[in-house]
């Protein structure tokens, strides 16, 4: 009887949906036959959203405005498409040419922006294994999508059947790499980065060709050898060489300064750190790399010697804002250890740093606007009781912020949690220590003032943790209990909610096709479509 | 009332969300596209997977890598023998290298041996080409049963870096002060307050709960791993929270969970115990078992109340210091 019902409520609202929906015919590709092309990605049209987090700004700002704080509310179900198999969708969508192209773990798919309907899944069946935790989503450039494997292989298909073109593996699975990130094209050049932290081996971003993945640059994250710079922030080469500090998040890139900006894991070893003195740079922290060589220009520790498993590999999000009066090329990260960073992104020099979820790990901060580490909060054997715990404050999800409101916006979780060292000798390996157990305070939707690190308002969060997508509409999607919700962006007052079957796990895009803006968004194994009646 | 597709949204949304769920309902059985949509109004039936192109190359050889593979205990002990005649001088006990040898087990051949399905393989060739030995033994002469016996030592070495190995475990905790936790307990952690010879007595906690680390995360964060809430291990989700989990089968009285009191004008007072908070609704069960659900209106004025707070209120003041006395403390009372 049940199904009966929910199964005429179909019917109804399909109904009501062709009444008031336009008619539409498939547009001629403005990208044929070439494909996309990176000038494309680097000023995306509204009718796309090329690169992982929209644009290379990392602000998941989009500026359509058909949807409004005022008419979200009326926002409705345009598709579902659920995955063929289970898995959770944590990567971003990108569109190009109607077509949505987005991952699970060893998968790609390509389903129809208007209409979900599947055009290919490919299965990448011979993985030799690796960590199944999740994966970021795809590049385009041309005609071939971009994504990595598990088992540490960049994978090229052609875009329009899903075929495989090539595979390169980029990554070794025998030390204990994996790949989770979702690469990003810049310029000729793909940008990716390996995952994992169970052995202690070093980090690295790399350029690889996007014709057959061959390496172009790459950049270590430690030092590998003797004269290389943070050299004298390790006790000596052998820990700095296998000092971690993975590259687990998409970058971030300014085309004027020719810059990738990249951010950091937690050292190794993890948790127990006696032998891993120093700040280990350049793990836990924001580097600016020359976007042609791979060259560091700058950097900025957020957590310097971590012991938290504290990545801070929060997306570096880039804006132009005025400070004291004078305009200022910006970049912003609300880091998992509770900090929230204003960096002048030209020089890597703090303009603000504050904590936007209470800690009591550190001590204030220092002349460069890094924390400084209490000492006392360090795992200990007995236990340290310490905020935020490991899974951070905030997490990978996608942070969000608005030009039009000036505010920065994150999903903040403060959770205690205690830390125990379980080998204690001096020269201990991988983890040697965890957190245990805990205590959450309710959840919020935070907004920050970005020229003050002050919140200016925060809200609870009944929904998971997920990404954040501002408008110019003046709306702000995100998580909601059991889906997906709409926010005042100014205000943070809740508008609108729509149970999907899951709550939000990945981050929300939204794009127009045909003079109507749709929202989309990965809950678990589905991708669910909202379109303004 | 009934939980489940009611409690969706605003009014303005309550139709289209209902069609949501039940959309998304009708299709949890189906892999398939669901549609509302002009211009492709049939559920399209799933597509055939793409066809994959054969494995190519050498990736194709290549077999699987475990995360943690299987030591073969027997060859690790005589593998630990050999280590102990050969090895151990430059590498030390455990691998992890000394002041005359480096630490290996981070190394290229230790890892991709680890990786190999027989174990030997890659440690093999490496040791005939020659390799300095403690006992000047040629390293070319190890049997092959030899070498496979000693990658099955480095294997468990390396295993025990990860997660989740054997000796991935807390140490002796118990290093407090009992009286100073005694005198912490009664006075200014406030914790005799509650917890007194007749109500929520802890006498015997020691014996009760077996080890000094799930009494110290117990009297931290009592809340974790209760059933229906708070059990997600780390964190410890609060209700209504990431999960957006269905309320729990109604429980027997449960002393500490999270009650709500509702006050909304025009309104009878509503309290009993928090089921699920959203943006729009909160739901309760109250005493009798009935579960309501209250639209928040301007007006609505909604009271948490956490039976725990104490315990909660304790973590922004307590230092570990404190936390080891107590602990220390609690051990006494077997």
């Amino acid at each position: 009887m049940r199904a009966l019902v929910t199964a005429g409520w179909c019917v109804l609202v399909s109904a009501a949906l062709l009444a008031q929906t336009p008619a539409s015919a498939p547009r001629p590709s403005p990208n044929a036959p070439n494909g996309l092309t990176a000038a494309q990605i680097e000023k995306p049209t509204p009718d796309s959203w090329p690169t992982y987090n929209g644009d290379y700004s990392g602000r998941r700002f989009s500026t359509l405005t058909k949807i409004t704080a005022a008419n979200v509310k009326n926002l409705s179900l345009s598709w579902l498409y659920d995955l063929p198999s289970p898995g959770v969708i944590k990567g971003t969508p990108l569109l190009v040419d109607g077509k949505l192209y987005f991952t699970t773990p060893n998968n790609a798919y390509a389903t129809d922006a208007r209409t979900g309907q599947e055009l290919w899944h490919y299965t990448f069946a011979r993985s030799r294994g690796g960590i199944n935790i999740g994966n970021r989503g795809v590049a385009i450039l041309g005609d071939s999508v971009y994504f990595t494997t598990t088992d540490c292989n960049l994978v090229a298909l052609d875009i329009k059947t899903g075929t495989e073109k090539w595979a390169k593996e980029f990554c070794s699975l025998e030390m204990m790499y994996y790949g989770s990130v979702a690469p990003v094209v810049v310029k000729d050049k793909l940008i990716l980065g390996p995952s994992g932290d169970d052995l202690d081996v070093p980090a690295y971003l790399e350029a690889r060709s996007p014709a057959n993945g061959d390496l172009i640059w790459r950049w270590y994250v430690t030092p590998q050898k003797a004269g290389d710079p943070g050299l004298d922030t390790w006790p000596n080469l052998d820990m700095a060489k296998h000092g971690g500090g993975m590259t687990w998040q998409p970058i971030t890139y300014d085309p004027a300064l020719n810059r990738i900006y990249v951010t950091t894991g937690n050292p190794q070893p993890v948790v127990a750190f006696k032998n891993r003195e120093g700040a280990n740079l350049y793990t836990a922290s924001i580097v600016a790399l020359d976007a042609d060589t791979g060259k560091m220009v700058w950097h900025f520790q957020a957590s310097p010697h971590d012991t938290h498993d504290w990545d801070a590999t929060q997306a570096a999000v880039l804006f132009d804002g005025t400070v004291d009066g004078q305009p200022r090329k910006l970049l912003a990260q609300a880091s998992r250890n509770g900090h929230f960073f204003v960096l002048d992104r030209t020089t890597g020099k703090a303009i603000v740093s504050s904590d936007y979820a209470k800690t009591n790990w550190s001590l204030g901060y220092d002349k460069k606007g890094e924390p400084i580490p209490n000492p006392q909060k360090q795992p200990q054997v007995a236990g340290a009781l310490v905020t935020p715990n490991q899974g951070g404050a905030t997490n990978w999800y996608p942070p969000s912020f608005s030009p039009q409101t000036g505010l920065f916006y994150v999903n903040v979780t403060r959770a205690f949690s205690v830390w125990y060292i379980y080998d204690a000798s001096d020269n201990p390996m991988g983890w040697g220590g965890t957190d245990r157990g805990g205590y959450s305070e309710q959840p919020e939707l935070k907004a920050i003032d970005y020229k003050t690190g002050k919140v200016r308002w925060a809200i609870p969060r009944y929904g998971g943790n997920s990404g954040i997508l501002t408008t110019a509409g003046n709306v702000l999607f995100n998580a909601a209990a059991g889906g997906i919700g709409a926010y005042n962006a100014t205000t943070g007052e809740a508008l609108w909610n729509a149970r999907v079957g899951g709550t939000v796990t990945n981050g929300p895009i939204t794009y127009e096709l045909d003079g109507m803006q749709y929202v989309v968004a990965g809950a678990g194994s589905r991708l669910v479509a909202f379109v303004l009646n | 009332m009934k939980l489940g597709p009611m409690r969706i949204g605003t009014p303005d949304a309550l139709v289209i969300g209902l069609a949501a769920f039940a959309c998304a309902a009708a299709s949890l059985s189906a892999h398939q596209t669901v549609v509302v949509q002009p211009g492709n109004r049939q559920p399209s039936a799933q597509q055939p997977p793409a066809p994959q192109p054969p494995p190519t190359g050498a990736a194709a050889a290549r077999p699987p890598v475990p995360r943690s593979p299987q030591v073969d205990q027997a060859a690790h002990d005589r593998g630990r023998a050999l280590w102990a005649i050969d090895c151990v001088g430059c590498h030390g006990a455990q691998a992890r290298g000394s002041d005359t040898g480096p630490n290996i087990i981070r190394s290229e051949t230790v890892n991709f041996d680890r990786s190999a399905p027989q174990a030997g393989s890659v440690l093999g060739p490496f040791l005939k080409a020659g390799h300095p030995t403690q006992s000047k033994k040629p390293s070319a002469s190890f049997t092959d049963a030899e070498i496979a016996d000693l990658a099955n030592f480095l294997r468990a070495r390396v295993n025990d870096t990860m997660r989740g190995s054997a000796i991935f475990t807390v140490g002796d905790i118990v290093t407090g002060d009992a009286k100073a936790g005694a005198s912490y307990f009664n006075g200014a952690g406030g914790c005799a307050g509650c917890h007194t010879a007749s109500d929520r007595s802890l006498a015997g906690i020691a014996t009760r709960i077996g080890t000094p680390v799930d009494l110290q995360q117990r009297f931290l964060f009592p809340n974790t791993g209760r059933a229906g809430r708070g059990g997600r291990g780390r964190g410890g989700a609060p209700p209504g929270g990431p999960a957006g989990a269905p309320a729990p089968a109604a429980p027997a009285v449960d002393r500490n969970a999270i009650t709500v009191a509702i006050a909304a004008p025009n309104s009878a007072p509503l309290s009993g115990v928090l089921v699920e908070e959203s943006d729009f609704y909160v739901t309760l069960r109250d005493a009798d078992g009935t579960v309501h659900t209250v639209r928040r209106g301007p007006g609505t004025r909604v009271t948490k109340t956490n039976p725990l707070q104490a315990h909660i209120d304790l973590l922004d003041r307590i230092t570990d210091a404190q936390i080891h006395d107590v602990v220390a403390y609690l051990e006494t009372l077997k």
